[in-house]
Parts: structure tokens; C-alpha cells; sequence
């Protein structure tokens, strides 16, 4: 029997990033618990290789695909009149952010019970009824082929979490809302077990802004058709779907976590009860990071620290190391993380570094050991338009670098205190605006000459990350809590 | 299927009258087409040529033309709408070069199928070797006719199967009128069988001409077969049930026997064959009225779901389009009354003219409402495949083919008073179960244009629809 049950999406052991380092970390720092991994994917794909080895006390990895329709064949009973007042009630409900029925509702694709396959589901006659109601209800000016498919389209994924069946574990964690969130509701109400759910990011706030930018998605607008009300009908209709997902994790989660205050706020406003929130940020490995070495080198060296894509709004960082670039033309800058997650923004960076006459002064290193470079960097720059609690601000602190970071996410934070105590140690770096090279680049420029300012904010990030961001301290609070209810 | 209408309704927006008149006599052709044919040159040859044969090889000439235009078409059957399909969908997708390779492809087979099925068939019947190979051969022609229907049908070339089945027709009569002055029942069959021939070759000269040559064989065809077996079904239980009732009367008691295993019954057929006459003019309105108006609403309502109309407008259309329906099938019903009740009036004259007995004028009567009966059904079947409802086609076809044999069966053991009345009772109930069908169909037209959408990714490329 499985401990614990991880609950992943898109993210660790196949794609590396903050959330995996922390998966790994846990997973690492607790041998004597059995766990699971549950992965969910889009796609199958076959060529894929983990970027984690896993431990040997992960006893299994069961994957979810989420577009991968499967035609089954297993024989289900016909659904009753009851089945579809529940189905019908369960939709109307959620116009009020009601999910009580959540459980007989899920009990009609899994389990005993089952009437509702994929197949059947988008063909039966009374959830096309339902489906009309709805429609008349909300939209009855709306271009039908679109909700049609909207429909489809959002329920084809939730039909293979709906009906996914999970390996048995004691307690589920599932870490983001979103389809793991609901995988790990269903996995409670299936089996009865413990389920935590660990928010990094808040789910919806990220899909909310993959949303807004998406152009897949159809809009009314073009067709001159009462473009005020319908512009995001769609659009809407998406970010619904994951709210209404992440409230039903909220509610039938026993715990919740998350990074820091920002975050624990979002929640709230997302409806998950503040009785069960509690903030566990991630710490660093201290001893690990104490045996680096510096190895001061002449002149300024800047560095951005993570993966080259557009949330970490590499663009304007450039703008702003071509304004430090302008004062101080000796100031290296480094780029240092993988390049091929975007590999068109990759390439528009290369390009506007160029324009702005930065290629002698500024690398893209590629995926590197960081390690390296924090023996010699001189400041750490973010200029992410969306964080959540990124641990480059902690390893940079930790060696005594300050950080000139936007204000998401705990940013703020984590450079200047939560807690009166934690504030009590002084500003470890300096925040700004998102999206404003001026602003960074000015602050670049104040550490830079200031040489008080930066010796005080290399010591305070030091001591602050020692006193609240130990992983080994945060990390046994999660021990504690599995070992708690085992 | 949906060929017909477009070609049909932009003659009918013709303005002058000799237009529509041909719009008419088109439709007609092409739906009773082969059937008229077959009937007129038997009339013709029969007037022509009574004096100059003995009965017997009157009857034989008639029978074994029966019975090779009943074969060939059962045999034809499975192929029917599968071919129909698979050109509709490459039609849709402008590939008509696929066109000539798959007739001749389809040829073959179907040849192949025939020759064997129809060779068995004349090598044990007791008649002249010189016949044998002149029936042979029509009866290939006949199936080759068929085929090649089908594709001048999709690619909407109504003028041109019109011209080859009149040429082919008075040449059959001509020619084996001639041939008859000099070989008797071999020169008559040869002659008809040269018509025959020499409709086929225009129809097929029109297939080249029209698509070029490209190669010789495609098979895709076959992978229709695979993915849409009803049709195969509704192609077999459709043309069995038309000829189940006459070939139970065939070789019932009632059945008289021309030579050993060719057996005819005219008690029941010649006045079935009259009956079948009387529909045509209104199955000619049906189909060119219905195939042009419907179609309007049936185009309207298909670009307000691609169109992005909200589902009110939606649902108008199809509101509009059922009433169009019931609109079209009121009018057969005043149209096909009025010309059975006249028919009726003139029983006896035409009893006279025709030289029916009072045994063949009972089935007459009772037959008139069958064949009225069943142009109701090939109607809704027509409009049913507009929606692509083969499942429901598939089952209605298996129900007229069964009706139609158990009352047929019935009728016949009750004797000569209830005959006919087997045939009325099946197409009766067959009709009916089919308007029924198409009612519902039409009321949860929404539910089935969308929710039955594929879920999953179709395992065929060739998916365009004739919508």
C-alpha cells in the first residue's frame, strides 16, 4: 500500500522547474514513506524521459493523459431520470458556486455505480437537454456551434479524470489544483482517504492569463455581433471551469498550503475556507549552499537565473541591462537557464539582445550549474510578469547576492519580511514594477553604486533565508503532517 | 442522393415552361427510370411483336427479360448505395478523376459477381444455348447499366442517362423487331439485348468522356464496405423486399411454369407492373418539388449551425424545414389520390384496354394503393438519407422486406380474394413505421446533428459528408 499518493501535473519527474525541485526535495527528504506518483499529461508520449531519477521509495508511477480518448467497451447500466435531476442539479449549482453534489456526481462515471462513459455521456439524449437548458438559461445569443464545442471540448479532459482510476494510498497530495486537485477530490470521495493539496502557484491566476492571451479560443467580436457582451463569453466559460475545479479541490481537500501570504489571499478569494490554509514555503538546502565558495571577479556581473520563456519576461531584462549597459558598459550580463522551452522567445531575445548592441556584454548560458555562478554574481535579477515563491531569491541571499526582483508572487516577501521578526533583519534586495526596464534598471544601478545598501542587503538576505527558509525545518513540517495522519 | 436536387432545382428556376416540364420528366427518369423502361420496351415489344411469335416464346422472351432485370438489380443491390456514398463523398471533395477507375474497378467485381451467379443460374435452364448467351450477356448489361447509373447520377448528368435509356430502348425494340423477322426467339433476344448493349456503351462512353482515363482499378471503394456496412444492408432488404412478393407468387401455386426453373405469375404481375405506372407522375412531382423546396430548408438549416447562429435561429430552421416535409407529402397524397380515384372511375376501361381479367382487376385495385404505398416509402427513405441516418434505413428496409414477405406469404395461402392485400399491408406498415422514424428524426434534429459528432478521431480520411 502506497503512504502517499502525489498527484502531479505537468510537472515532476518529466519537466523540471521550482515545482519539481520541491517535489524531489520532499520526496528525497522521506525515505521511510512509500510513495506514488500519479502524473498528468496531455499527451502520451512515448520519447519522453524523466529529468528526476526517481528514488526507490517511490513504488509506483501511474500516468493520466488528458486528450487521449479511449473507446471503452465495458457495459454500463442506462442512466435513470435520477441520474440526470443529479447531473442537472450538479451544473445549475455551480452558477451559484455550489458543488455539494459534487459526490453523486462524480458517482455516475467511477465507481459501482457508473452509468456515464466519454461515449455515452456526449451522446445521450437527456445531457444534450441539460445542455440546452444551460444554453437558453446563459447564452441564448450565442453562437451555438461554439458552446457546443466549448462544451466538448472543456469536458473531453475532465471525462478521463472523471473516470481515472487511482492507485490505493493512504493520504493523496495533490500539488496545484486544476486537474490534480480534482483527481485528488475524487481519489477522497472514491476511497475515503486524507487529501492535502499543495498550491505553489495559484492554478487558476495562471491559466487565467494563459487565457486571456489565447487566440484559439473564439470571440464573438470578429463577426460584429454584439461584440461588448460576448468578447469573452468563451474565454469566461474556461476560467470558470478551472475555478469551479479548483473549488471543489478546495472543499473536499483536508488541508491547504501554500507559498506565502499573496498566495493564501488568492485562495480566499477563490473560495477555499481560510480555517484550512496553512503557509509552508520552500527553504533551500543551507549546508549545501554554505560550502560554495566565492570567488569574487572585477567589475558588475548581473545575472537572470531560470528558464527562457515569457512569463519571466526575459525582454525586459534586457532593456534594462541596455540601460545599465549605457552607464556602466564594463557590467557583464548573464542569461543562465534552459533556452528550448520557447524556442521562438528564445530566439526573439537573441535578436532584440542584439539589437540593443548587448552581445559582447551579455551570454545565454544554456542550462548550467548555477552553482558556478553564484560565486561571482554581483546581483540577481527577476523580471517574471507571475511567480510564486522562486527559490533563485533564496540561493542568491543565501550567497550574500541582493536581488532586484518584480513585485508577484513573494517576491516582496522574500526580500523584505513577513512576519515583524522577519522584518526586523532589513530589506535584502529591491522590488519593482512589472514590465518597467526603467524601474530595474535604475534599481540595478542604486546597488550598484551604493556600496552600503548592498553590504547591508547581502547580510540580511543571509541571515533571513538561515532563520525562516531552511528546507530541512519546512520540509519536516510536512513529515510531520504525513506521519500525523499515516 | 443529394446529386438529384441541386441540378433540379436550378432547373426549376428556369423560367420558361418547357423547363420545368423537363425538370419533371427528368426526375422521373431518373427515379422510376430503369423500371419504365423495362416496362415501356416490354409493352412495345409485346404490341409489336405478339403477331410473329408463338405463346410460348412470347412468354419465355418476357420471363427470362424479367428475370434478368430482377437478378441483375438484386445482385447490383449491395453495391448500389455504397458506390453512391463513396462518389457523393469524392464528388464533395472534387476528386471525380477517382471516378472512371472506380467504375471500371466496380465493373469487374460486379461482373465477376453476376457472370458466375447469373451462368449457374442458365446453364441448368432447358433452353438454346444461342438464348443462354444472349440472356447472359443482357444480364450482365443490365447490372453494367446499373453501375454506370450511378456515376453519371452523381456527377448530375440526368440529360445524357435520359437520351441513352430512350436510344437504348427504341433500338432494343427496333432491332429485335428486325432481328425477329428472321430468328424468331433468338433474333428478338439478340435485338434486345444489342439495345441494351448499346445503351451501356453510351453511358459508358459519357463516364469517359466526362472523367477521362486516368488508370484502370482504385479500391478505396472497398473501404467503404468496412466503414459503412448498413448500407450494404439497406441495398439488399430494399430491392429483396421489392421482388420478394412476386417471387413468392412466382413460384407459388399460382406460379406458372415457362420452362423448368423460370416461372412467372401473371395474376398478380402485369396488374402490379400497371400499378407501379400510376405513381410515376406523382413520384415525378414528389421528387422534383420535395428535392428542390426541401432542399432550400435543408441548405438554410445546415449554414445556420455552420454559421455560427445562435439555436432559436436554429431551431426555426428545422421547424421550417418539418413543415416543408409535411407541406411536400400533403400534396402527393391529394395528387396520387386524385389519380387513383380517376383510375378507379376508368377501372373497367382500362381493365379492357389492358386485357386484365376480374381476378387481375382485384389485384389491381388493392395494388394501386400498394404502389402508392411505397413511393411513400422510397420517399422517406430518400429524405432519411439526407440525414444520414443509416441505422434507421438499414432496420426500415429489413422491415418492408420482412412484411412483405410474411403478409405476402399470408395472402397467398388465403387465396385469390386477399392477393395484393399482402403487399398494401407491408408497404402500409413500412411506410408508416418510416414516416414515423422521420418524424422523430426531425424533432431531435438539433440533439442529432450535434451530440452525434464523433467523439474521437475517425480512423478513415475520406470523411466528407454530402451535406
Amino acid at each position: 500500500m502506497i503512504d502517499v499518493c502525489l498527484i502531479l501535473e505537468g510537472t515532476y519527474p518529466y519537466v523540471a522547474g521550482g515545482v519539481s525541485t520541491w517535489v524531489h526535495q520532499l520526496i528525497s527528504a522521506m525515505t521511510d514513506i512509500r510513495f506514488g506518483i500519479v502524473y498528468i499529461a496531455p499527451n502520451s508520449d512515448p520519447t519522453r524521459a524523466p529529468k528526476y531519477e526517481l528514488p526507490p521509495h517511490v513504488i509506483s508511477l501511474k500516468e493520466i493523459y488528458l486528450h487521449d480518448y479511449q473507446l471503452q467497451k465495458k457495459r454500463l447500466r442506462e442512466p435513470t431520470l435520477q441520474d440526470l435531476a443529479i447531473v442537472r442539479n450538479f451544473y445549475l449549482g455551480l452558477a451559484t458556486n455550489n458543488h455539494t453534489l459534487f459526490p453523486d456526481f462524480l458517482a455516475l462515471f467511477n465507481g459501482q455505480n457508473q452509468c456515464f462513459d466519454t461515449t455515452t455521456f456526449f451522446s445521450h439524449k437527456g445531457i444534450w437537454n441539460i445542455l440546452v437548458e444551460l444554453y437558453d438559461q446563459t447564452a441564448s445569443d450565442i453562437s451555438f456551434l461554439d458552446f457546443f464545442w466549448t462544451w466538448r471540448g472543456t469536458h473531453l479532459p475532465l471525462m478521463n479524470i472523471l473516470q481515472a482510476t487511482l492507485p490505493q494510498a493512504r493520504i493523496y497530495h495533490a500539488v496545484s489544483t486544476g486537474y490534480a486537485g480534482l483527481l485528488g477530490a475524487i481519489a477522497k470521495q472514491l476511497t475515503g482517504s486524507r487529501f492535502f493539496v499543495t498550491e505553489h502557484g495559484i492554478y487558476t491566476h495562471e491559466r487565467l492569463l494563459e487565457i486571456a492571451q489565447a487566440n484559439w479560443i473564439y470571440e464573438q467580436q470578429k463577426e460584429h455581433f454584439r461584440a461588448e457582451r460576448d468578447l469573452s463569453f468563451f474565454k469566461k466559460w474556461w476560467v470558470t471551469l478551472f475555478q469551479v475545479m479548483s473549488q471543489i479541490a478546495y472543499h473536499q481537500a483536508d488541508r491547504l498550503f501554500t507559498l506565502y501570504e499573496g498566495n493564501r489571499l488568492r485562495q480566499i478569494l477563490e473560495g477555499a475556507p481560510t480555517e484550512k490554509i496553512q503557509i509552508i514555503p520552500n527553504g533551500i538546502d543551507l549546508a549545501g549552499f554554505a560550502s560554495i565558495k566565492k570567488e569574487p571577479r572585477a567589475g558588475l556581473h548581473i545575472g537572470l537565473i531560470g528558464r527562457i520563456v515569457s512569463i519571466k519576461d526575459v525582454k525586459t531584462f534586457l532593456e534594462a541591462a541596455a540601460l545599465v549597459h549605457r552607464q556602466m558598459p564594463e557590467t557583464r550580463f548573464y542569461l543562465i537557464g534552459p533556452t528550448d522551452e520557447e524556442e521562438d522567445y528564445f530566439e526573439e531575445c537573441k535578436t532584440l539582445a542584439e539589437t540593443l548592441g548587448l552581445d559582447h556584454v551579455l551570454s545565454f548560458t544554456g542550462r548550467a550549474d548555477i552553482r558556478d555562478y553564484y560565486k561571482f554574481l554581483h546581483i540577481l535579477v527577476l523580471t517574471s510578469v507571475s511567480e510564486a515563491q522562486p527559490y533563485v531569491i533564496l540561493e542568491a541571499n543565501i550567497c550574500g547576492i541582493p536581488v532586484v526582483a518584480t513585485d508577484v508572487g513573494a517576491c516582496r516577501e522574500m526580500l523584505e519580511g513577513r512576519g515583524t521578526e522577519d522584518r526586523a533583519i532589513g530589506p535584502s534586495g529591491l522590488i519593482t514594477d512589472v514590465a518597467n526596464p526603467h524601474a530595474t534598471a535604475e534599481a540595478l544601478l542604486q546597488l550598484a553604486k551604493d556600496q552600503p545598501l548592498y553590504e547591508a542587503m547581502a547580510l540580511a538576505g543571509r541571515e533571513r533565508v538561515k532563520r525562516f527558509y531552511d528546507q530541512d525545518d519546512l520540509l519536516s513540517r510536512y513529515l510531520n503532517l504525513y506521519e500525523q495522519n499515516l | 442522393m443529394a446529386g438529384i436536387a441541386f441540378r433540379l432545382q436550378k432547373l426549376l428556376k428556369g423560367e420558361s415552361y418547357s423547363d420545368l416540364v423537363r425538370a419533371y420528366l427528368y426526375s422521373a427518369v431518373i427515379a422510376s427510370g430503369p423500371f419504365l423502361v423495362v416496362i415501356l420496351t416490354l409493352g412495345a415489344l409485346h404490341f409489336v411483336l405478339s403477331d410473329d411469335m408463338n405463346n410460348e416464346d412470347s412468354a419465355l422472351f418476357r420471363g427470362l427479360i424479367v428475370y434478368a432485370y430482377a437478378f441483375s438489380m438484386i445482385g447490383v443491390a449491395p453495391f448500389l448505395y455504397v458506390i453512391t456514398r463513396y462518389l457523393a463523398d469524392r464528388y464533395y471533395l472534387k476528386e471525380a478523376e477517382f471516378f472512371t477507375p472506380t467504375f471500371l474497378t466496380a465493373l469487374e467485381v460486379i461482373f465477376l459477381v453476376q457472370g458466375i451467379a447469373g451462368g449457374a443460374y442458365l446453364w441448368f435452364l432447358p433452353i438454346l444455348t444461342a438464348v443462354k448467351i444472349a440472356v447472359f450477356v443482357l444480364y450482365l448489361l443490365f447490372s453494367g447499366i446499373w453501375i454506370a447509373m450511378i456515376f453519371l447520377s452523381a456527377a448530375r448528368d440526368y440529360l445524357w442517362i435520359v437520351g441513352a435509356f430512350a436510344v437504348g430502348g427504341v433500338a432494343s425494340v427496333g432491332i429485335a423487331f428486325g432481328l425477329g423477322q428472321y430468328a424468331g426467339l433468338i433474333g428478338h433476344m439478340t435485338g434486345f439485348t444489342a439495345g441494351q448493349a448499346l445503351c451501356f456503351f453510351l453511358l459508358t462512353l459519357r463516364i469517359f468522356n466526362e472523367f477521362g482515363y486516368t488508370r484502370a482499378h482504385d479500391y478505396g471503394l472497398f473501404l467503404y464496405f468496412k466503414k459503412h456496412p448498413a448500407l450494404v444492408v439497406i441495398g439488399i432488404f430494399y430491392y429483396l423486399g421489392i421482388w420478394i412478393d412476386k417471387a413468392l407468387f412466382w413460384f407459388s401455386e399460382q406460379g406458372h411454369t415457362i420452362v423448368k426453373g423460370l416461372q412467372l405469375s401473371p395474376i398478380y404481375d402485369t396488374p402490379l407492373f400497371l400499378a407501379y405506372l400510376t405513381v410515376v407522375p406523382s413520384m415525378a412531382f414528389f421528387l422534383a418539388q420535395m428535392e428542390t423546396s426541401f432542399v432550400k430548408y435543408y441548405n438554410a438549416y445546415y449554414k445556420a449551425v455552420r454559421e455560427r447562429a445562435p439555436l432559436n435561429v436554429i431551431r426555426r430552421r428545422c421547424q421550417a424545414m418539418s413543415d416543408d416535409v409535411t407541406r411536400q407529402f400533403l400534396r402527393f397524397v391529394v395528387l396520387q389520390g386524385a389519380i387513383s380515384g380517376f383510375i378507379i372511375l376508368f377501372l373497367y376501361q382500362i381493365a379492357d384496354t389492358f386485357h386484365l381479367n376480374p381476378a387481375e382487376m382485384g389485384v389491381f385495385r388493392i395494388a394501386l394503393l400498394g404502389a402508392f404505398l411505397q413511393m411513400g416509402f422510397l420517399m422517406v427513405v430518400n429524405l432519411l438519407f439526407y440525414f444520414d441516418l443509416q441505422r434507421d434505413l438499414a432496420k426500415l428496409c429489413i422491415l418492408f422486406f420482412v412484411t412483405n414477405t410474411v403478409f405476402t406469404a399470408f395472402s397467398l395461402s388465403w387465396g385469390s380474394a386477399s392477393y395484393g392485400f399482402g403487399f398494401a399491408s407491408a408497404t402500409f406498415v413500412s411506410f408508416f413505421a418510416a414516416f414515423l422514424t422521420l418524424d422523430k428524426r426531425l424533432d431531435e434534429l438539433d440533439y442529432l446533428t450535434f451530440m452525434k459528432q464523433p467523439i474521437f478521431i475517425p480512423k478513415f480520411k475520406l470523411e466528407a459528408e454530402s451535406k
